[in-house]
């Protein structure tokens, strides 16, 4: 078995990526860059998942008429990397990539970028690659673009691996998830600052108020668990909700209340409803929305509990 | 011995498995809202039932009951709807797919209470039906082993084998239609067999906590 089979099969992908999320929150400590958080997460992708080369790209979240695309990070397996792989014609891909789809599993290179640049890759044996955006309300600090930037504009982070084989399916998921944790931490020390939006707001502003208040605010939705009856037991006792509170809880959710509404629905207190939340989200069956829709990560709101 | 023995075993067998898995999935949906848990529950009270009509349908003698109807497209489309829950899909895919299930299911209790007045399945109908049912434990299988390959659990192992021994089941049992009548009793039994297999199989792999 590879080395990212052995890091991707291990039963808890989710546990994992609490590890690399735990050991950022100690390095970015040092950092005082939004660029050093993601080459510490493109030499770790690089390092522990066996991807040849990661690329971090930024690009504006709405279009602007002129290419937007800017390298951030890269890291590869080969100190020896080919540097067209930081010029326009991969920033034309990139942008293109960042206005279609926000996940790409594995794919031979050829259907991503133009031919003769495929040509090129697969001379450096690169045949396959994946990418995944995640889309965020920040911006870096005024100084540090190359390219004028516009401060009422979110940003469009693009993560693209490159790879000799075929990956493991779930690897990517697993790349914008840590990104997206990534982010979230980066925008908490202040290496990326918060567009100047409107009165909507933003995940990661809550999470600096009170964790209940916060709480209270979410809209809880129940999830269908993805690899029920494929890969987990239906039947196994940790598939089902044995916490009398948190069934209650769980029995109560709509994916229209806010948790503040459900709970005087049912009433229990914030508190209890708290504690409920840390058992659903263990058995992966619920997911936390802002009002607006965008998904929470569970783990900041519950990371001192 | 009994020639009714080995199918009456498995029917029987299959009846309270699928009875079992049903009950299991319906109490557990009551609480936790997967739609996977209630197409599970649905297709495996339809099989269930098919085949009880099936073995109910050998002992009586009044009436000549036809039931290979609702045996062999009730064991389709229950395969079938476990085939397409596997699939994945946003939860609108799944609630759609389970009121199809619903309909699905309440339509097929026609055939059923018909049999006494449905004509006798013949051959042909019976080879595409039995082509259904076989190619969706076979895709089944293929979706169970794909993810045994991805992330392998002892419970993709167990079910991969399972519909691998339900395939080889209804392999048989389509291919002894068409060899010699000496031969039709070998592949029958040889197919229970594994049929009954099979079934240990599932009992092991929906035991696994």
């Amino acid at each position: 078995m590879d080395r990212s089979d052995d890091i991707l099969s291990q039963r808890n992908t989710r546990g994992y990526r609490l590890i690399i999320f735990r050991q950022l929150q100690q390095a970015i400590e040092a950092m005082h860059r939004p660029e050093e958080v993601l080459q510490w997460l493109a030499s770790l992708i690089v390092q522990r998942f066996d991807v040849a080369i990661v690329q971090f790209w930024t690009c504006a979240s709405r279009l602007q008429g002129q290419p937007s695309a800017q390298l951030r990070a890269m890291a590869g397996q080969s100190s020896f990397q080919p540097a067209y792989l930081a010029g326009d014609k991969v920033a034309i891909t990139i942008e293109q990539i960042a206005r279609g789809q926000h996940t790409s599993p594995a794919q031979p290179v050829e259907q991503v970028f133009p031919l003769y640049l495929a040509s090129l890759l697969q001379r450096y044996g690169l045949s396959y690659c994946a990418y995944c955006s995640v889309d965020r309300n920040v911006r870096f600090v005024s100084g540090e673009d190359t390219l004028p930037q516009d401060t009422s504009m979110g940003l469009i982070f693009v993560a693209l691996l490159l790879f000799q084989r075929y990956p493991d399916h779930s690897l990517i998921s697993t790349v914008g998830a840590v990104l997206e944790q990534a982010l979230v931490l980066a925008e908490r020390h202040g290496l990326l600052l918060p567009v100047s939006s409107g009165p909507l707001l933003a995940p990661q502003d809550a999470f600096s108020q009170e964790p209940l208040s916060v709480l209270s605010h979410l809209v809880p939705r129940r999830k269908q668990v993805a690899g029920l009856m494929l890969s987990s037991n239906p039947f196994a006792k940790s598939i089902t909700i044995s916490d009398k509170q948190a069934l209650r809880l769980y029995e109560a959710i709509d994916g229209q209340l806010t948790v503040g509404q459900v709970c005087r629905r049912i009433g229990m207190t914030l508190d209890e409803a708290h504690i409920a939340f840390q058992v659903l989200l263990g058995l992966q069956c619920v997911e936390l929305f802002t009002q607006e829709g965008e998904p929470v990560d569970a783990d900041i709101l519950f990371k001192n509990s | 011995m009994n020639t009714m023995l080995l199918p009456n075993l498995l029917d029987v067998s299959f009846c309270l498995v699928a009875l079992f898995i049903a009950v299991r999935s319906f109490d557990i949906y009551a609480s936790l809202r997967q739609s996977r848990l209630f197409i599970l529950g649905l297709s495996m009270l339809l099989v269930s039932l098919s085949t009880a009509a099936d073995f109910t349908a050998s002992y009586v003698k009044v009436v000549a009951l036809h039931t290979d109807w609702f045996l062999y497209i009730g064991q389709a489309v229950g395969f079938l709807f476990i085939l397409l829950s596997l699939v994945p899909g946003s939860d609108r895919y799944l609630q759609r797919l389970m009121n199809l299930n619903v309909l699905a299911f309440v339509l097929l209790l026609i055939p059923l209470l018909l049999s006494a007045a449905l004509p006798t399945l013949d051959p042909t109908a019976r080879a595409v039906l039995g082509s259904v049912r076989l190619f969706s434990c076979l895709f089944i299988l293929i979706a169970y082993f794909s993810a045994y390959t991805n992330k392998p659990t002892s419970f993709s192992l167990l079910m991969s084998s399972a519909f691998f021994f339900f395939t080889v089941d209804y392999l048989l049992n389509f291919t002894q239609y068409f060899v010699s009548d000496a031969s039709q009793y070998f592949f029958r039994d040889v197919g229970d067999i594994t049929g009954v297999i099979g079934l240990v199989m599932l009992v092991a792999a929906v035991s696994l906590d």
